[in-house]
């Protein structure tokens, strides 16, 4: 028992000492000669009021040395030197002279500015010690926190909460890092859009003076001048008309050519000629050409569009190497220009399309192409034996809209090899062209299990079906679940024979069989 | 624009007046107060459908001939629509300025 | 003990919110490159296209412009003409009167001689009684169908023009909006040029035609509202509409399309069952579904946006109808997310589940939640004396500058763009109110926001129960309907 308490005082002893931290000094040390006060001052931070100097015997030799000018004279006629508030500086200033050994010097001391002996720094020394002013740390230290442990014998305690100190550093990091970075580049960007709107504004202004400017001189060529005279046209009266210099500026070109290329597509006739002829002396046909070879796909495009406008057919085999583009618009200009410009009137280039067909090239190749049928004899059979699936709908619908019938029979050559959604486009243009064809086409599709298709096949029997097509329907009706395929069966079936088709209804007693009758004879509901 | 003004340029060397409009709520102040001898208007314009222009001028000024421009290509119910009130004369675009002389000068006749 | 906790929970918090603050920074800056990016791509396609053609040609869509109207007496005539006089070739317009209490029928059977048709018609898409299909025995106005049926909400109201829609695209617009005549053409064109990809659905842009003078369907004169509030919308209209889609289009990234001007594939539409009506934001809803039908058939597709100024609207001025506005946005954001839960951080949704949905999750749900507890915990920093508090100062501090920063770059981007604002004093009042805005306007945002957290919630609105559960496929929702059909 008495073991064990004395265990646990012991213990308790040993625990407590740690949290005797600062308030403890181990031994009061007491200096007592000046050795040991030289040694201790050296090793020092520097104590208030105390002061060092050095006092030279032999000033004559300093000058001779060319000692720094921090060097006084004493009353005596001694030389002195700067005050130093730690012995270690002294010492280290010393080394400066120490290859040279006749220098003498002897060192001073001084509290509070008055000189005093080794005996009362010493004096000053031991009182401050005990007293715990000056403190018994011998070691030079540099962290600031030991100063301020000196300055108060307080217990060492963080200001910051336990924890934060981790991560002070790096938050302080992170945050100035984000708001220098955050401040530059919004600014930059800012700046530039600043620049790049008044740019803008300008280039605006500049168009529409251009603008002005144009109308009249364009106006009296067009007007005045018929086409030999334009062609003998010497550059000075091409000049006279368009400054030089207004002709060398790239904007003052472009829009030129803007205005000349939207006059081309609402006249016809001999102002069509004229504005290719001035075109040409202007020598922006070559500007044309060369714009497509631009990295920049818009600046390809326009250089495209100017071509297909003015029919620089001069252009063609450069615009041929870009008709597989892998930029959309140029794939898809390229192949209208070629359209237009080309001489032939095989559509190779369009029918060798790698990529698929948007309905947006469509439309663009369908009007111009539409344009074109009174020209040229354009073969678009060749589109059907693309590999492209794409193509050959396209190639359908031309002969849709176009009404090639000429090349039905073709098409319905080709009808049971093709897949389904092709022969969904077919029987579409054979109902449109309104050609007779063989009626097993249809039947065999109203019986496939494809919606899509039964229900071209129905609406395309209205126009061209026959007694077969008729009978096909009555049989597949019953077995319809959806209410728009029989919608659309009915309805053909009321076109193609409406005895039959009364008929079917008389028989027939469903609900919705009803409501799709009322439907198709109500006279407001024709077209829906 | 620039073919209106291509076109006033046209008009005015053959010794006409010309009044040159940018829409079509201009355009009906112009009619109102400019007491024209023909009208020339296109079909699509800003503001107003050209139809309510030809309309308008049927209503205030029924003698005065106008001339319609279009794009659309003659099919175009609204173009028919045109016709049904009665303009003197129907141009499809691309036309030739000649072309477009001659007719005003037959009208004005 | 817990002290240490309370620290520790404290810098973890801190952590949380400096990354997240972090992040909105990087976020924007995406969104200010990539709009940019896309906008000048925009742009130079613009240059080539001609949109004249689309207007006749063979290729081009049909268009089933789809108007669900209650209690619209007032100006339906007016505005049904517009819409009828669109410059295109191949479109039909199909108002839908939702059991409106008003003269609304009866002005428009008047105005266009409607009458009532046998129309026979499958509801592919479950919505409320329709009584009746009209049709004009005028021939000029052949265009236009009109649906009477019992009021069911607007979501309801388009299912059922859905179902007698019959074209191969369908706009869905506000009956109120001031479309301008070559919106059609303009929308359609997404829908042609791809080539590769699927193109879903189109987004448009809706303008603030508060204070413009406003001339057969188009804005001929551009002015800034005359309230901070309006004001306040027009940059915001600069910032989330233009910028903010422009750059999720670009990544293709778009989960959310206005109900009020947008243009989609109608066969899909079909195909994953229609609006949810049980639903206040059924039109971020719609394409949530849309897309997620298309990821799980592994099918490239594209959502599109044109943001040339096609579409305007008054919006409110007045704060307690902004509020509400407000409300219901967020409880429709918060209803969609939850029903869509399964795409979070589901790599099998592609850029939508890992990228759009926590963006939308995090910064637009969770937004106001997050913001009033960063400030919360900045006050609790500064109230203990920790020194970090200052940090976090500063990062408010940034925040605003982050706040006026932006909203300045999309003024600027507007202006490069499309120009509309170009009076020095409106300009001037503009600026004043992208400085104004973060203290006076955008605490009250919050506060809405709240609310609308609030009354998800208390259960107003939605369907709660359905909402919780979520939808496992995009399918579901077909399921839904038997389950609506045979409760009410």
């Amino acid at each position: 028992m008495r073991i064990n308490r004395a265990k646990i005082v012991l213990f308790f002893l040993l625990t407590l000492h740690p949290f005797k931290m600062c308030f403890s000094q181990d031994s009061i040390r007491s200096l007592t000669d000046s050795t040991s006060l030289i040694n201790f001052l050296s090793n020092h931070e520097e104590i208030p009021g105390l002061a060092f100097r050095l006092v030279f015997s032999t000033p004559e030799q300093l000058v001779t040395l060319g000692a720094d000018s921090i060097i006084d004279l004493t009353n005596d006629g001694l030389a002195i030197s700067r005050r130093f508030d730690r012995l270690a500086q002294v010492s280290s200033w010393k080394g400066n002279f120490a290859s040279h050994d006749s220098i003498q010097s002897k060192l001073q001391f001084s509290l509070f500015e008055q000189p005093v002996t080794w005996k009362n720094v010493l004096k000053f020394t031991n009182s401050g010690l005990a007293n715990g002013e000056i403190s018994n740390s011998t070691t030079l230290s540099k962290n600031s926190s030991d100063l301020i442990s000196m300055a108060h014998q307080a217990p060492f305690l963080s200001t910051k909460k336990k924890g934060f100190g981790y991560f002070s550093d790096i938050k302080i990091f992170l945050i100035t890092a984000i708001i220098i970075l955050f401040i530059s580049v919004t600014v930059g960007m800012i700046i530039y859009m600043i620049i790049f709107k008044s740019n803008k504004n300008k280039t605006e202004r500049l168009r529409v003076e251009y603008d002005e400017k144009i109308v009249g001189p364009l106006s009296e060529i067009l007007f005045d001048r018929s086409r030999q005279e334009l062609n003998s046209l010497s550059s000075e009266e091409l000049y006279g008309y368009f400054s030089s210099d207004l002709l060398a500026k790239p904007l003052f070109k472009e829009v030129l050519i803007e205005r000349i290329l939207s006059l081309n597509k609402t006249m016809k006739g001999d102002f069509k000629l004229k504005l290719k002829e001035l075109y040409k002396r202007l020598e922006f046909d070559k500007l044309s050409i060369r714009s497509l070879s631009s990295f920049q796909w818009d600046k390809v495009v326009s250089g495209l569009v100017q071509i297909n406008e003015m029919d620089l057919e001069e252009a063609e085999s450069d615009v041929k190497k870009l008709v597989n583009s892998s930029n959309f618009y140029i794939r898809s200009q390229a192949v209208a220009t070629l359209l237009n410009i080309s001489k032939s009137v095989d559509l190779s280039f369009l029918s060798d399309q790698n990529f698929p067909l948007s309905r947006w090239q469509q439309m663009n190749y369908l009007r111009i192409i539409r344009y074109l049928q009174s020209h040229k004899e354009l073969k678009v059979e060749s589109l059907f034996s693309s590999a492209n699936q794409s193509i050959r709908l396209f190639g359908y619908k031309l002969v849709r809209i176009l009404g090639r019938v000429d090349l039905v029979q073709l098409m319905v050559d080709r009808f049971d090899e093709v897949p389904e959604l092709e022969r969904i486009e077919m029987l579409y243009t054979f109902e449109i062209l309104g050609v007779p064809v063989d009626s097993r086409l249809i039947n065999s599709s109203l019986l496939t299990s494809n919606d899509k298709l039964i229900r071209r096949a129905a609406m395309a029997a209205g126009q061209i079906g026959d007694e077969t097509t008729e009978k096909m329907m009555w049989k597949i009706l019953p077995t319809i679940t959806s209410f728009q395929l029989k919608k659309s069966i009915l309805r053909s079936l009321k076109t193609l024979n409406p005895i039959s088709y009364e008929a079917f209804i008389e028989t027939n007693t469903l609900l919705d069989i009803k409501e799709i009758n009322s439907h198709l004879l109500d006279p407001l509901l024709q077209d829906v | 624009m620039l073919i209106s003004s291509l076109v006033q340029f046209r008009l005015k060397k053959d010794g006409y007046d010309t009044f040159l409009v940018k829409d079509g709520n201009a355009g009906i102040l112009a009619i109102d107060q400019e007491d024209p001898d023909l009208i020339i208007t296109d079909v699509m314009i800003p503001f107003k459908n050209g139809i309510e222009i030809i309309q308008y001028a049927r209503k205030t000024k029924p003698n005065v001939p106008i001339i319609v421009l279009s794009s659309l290509g003659e099919e175009e119910q609204i173009v028919l629509e045109a016709f049904n009130l009665g303009v003197a004369d129907f141009i499809p675009k691309p036309f030739n300025p000649n072309e477009l002389a001659i007719r005003i000068k037959r009208i004005l006749q | 003990m817990y002290n240490f906790l309370f620290h520790l929970i404290m810098e973890l918090l801190g952590l949380i919110f400096l990354f997240l603050s972090f992040t909105v920074i990087v976020a924007y800056f995406c969104i200010m490159v990539l709009s940019a990016l896309e906008m000048r791509d925009q742009r130079r396609k613009n240059r080539f296209a001609d949109y004249q053609d689309i207007i006749t040609s063979p290729m081009a869509p049909g268009v089933s412009i789809l108007a669900p109207a209650f209690n619209e007496g007032a100006s339906i005539v007016q505005n049904v003409k517009s819409l009828l006089s669109l410059h295109y070739g191949k479109f039909e317009v199909i108002v839908i009167n939702d059991g409106s209490k008003d003269d609304t029928l009866e002005k428009l059977c008047q105005g266009f001689e409607m009458e009532l048709t046998s129309y026979a018609f499958h509801s592919e898409i479950a919505s409320n009684k329709i009584k009746g299909v009209y049709r004009s025995s005028n021939r000029s106005f052949s265009r236009l169908i009109v649906i009477d049926k019992e009021n069911g909400g607007k979501a309801d109201a388009l299912n059922a023009g859905i179902n007698v829609a019959s074209m191969e695209l369908m706009a869905c617009i506000d009956v109120d909006c001031i479309l301008s005549s070559g919106s059609i053409t303009r929308m359609v064109r997404p829908f042609m040029e791809e080539t590769n990809r699927k193109v879903i659905a189109v987004g448009g842009v809706i303008g603030i035609a508060n204070n413009c003078d406003v001339q057969d369907g188009t804005v001929t004169k551009y002015r800034i509202p005359d309230s901070l509030l309006g004001r306040f919308q027009v940059i915001e209209y600069c910032r989330a509409f233009l910028m903010g889609r422009m750059a999720w289009t670009r990544i293709n990234g778009l989960m959310l399309i206005s109900g009020a001007f947008g243009f989609f594939n109608r066969e899909l539409v079909v195909e994953v069952g229609g609006y949810f009506p049980k639903t206040v934001g059924e039109d971020m809803e719609l394409v949530v579904r849309m897309r997620r039908y298309m990821e799980e058939k592994g099918q490239p597709y594209k959502v599109s946006f044109v943001p040339d100024p096609l579409c305007w609207t008054e919006v409110p001025e007045d704060e307690a109808v902004l509020s509400r506005q407000r409300n219901r946005w967020m409880r429709g954001t918060i209803e969609t997310l939850q029903l869509h839960r399964v795409i979070k951080m589901n790599l099998k949704y592609g850029l939508m589940g890992m990228i759009s949905y926590p963006y939308w999750s995090i910064f637009e749900k969770m937004a106001p939640v997050l913001e009033v507890l960063g400030l919360l915990y900045t006050i609790v920093l500064i109230s203990i004396g920790d020194f970090s508090a200052f940090y976090f100062i500063a990062i408010f501090v940034v925040l605003y500058l982050l706040s006026i920063l932006v909203s300045s770059f999309s003024l600027l981007y507007e202006q490069i763009a499309f120009n509309n604002y170009k009076d020095k004093k409106d300009l001037n009042k503009l600026i004043m109110t992208i400085l104004i805005e973060p203290f006076y306007i955008h605490p009250k945002v919050v506060y809405w926001g709240l609310k609308g957290h609030w009354d998800f919630i208390k259960g107003k609105g939605g369907w709660g129960q359905m909402i919780r559960t979520g939808f496992k496929k995009s399918e579901d929702k077909k399921k839904l309907k038997s389950t609506v059909n045979s409760q009410t």
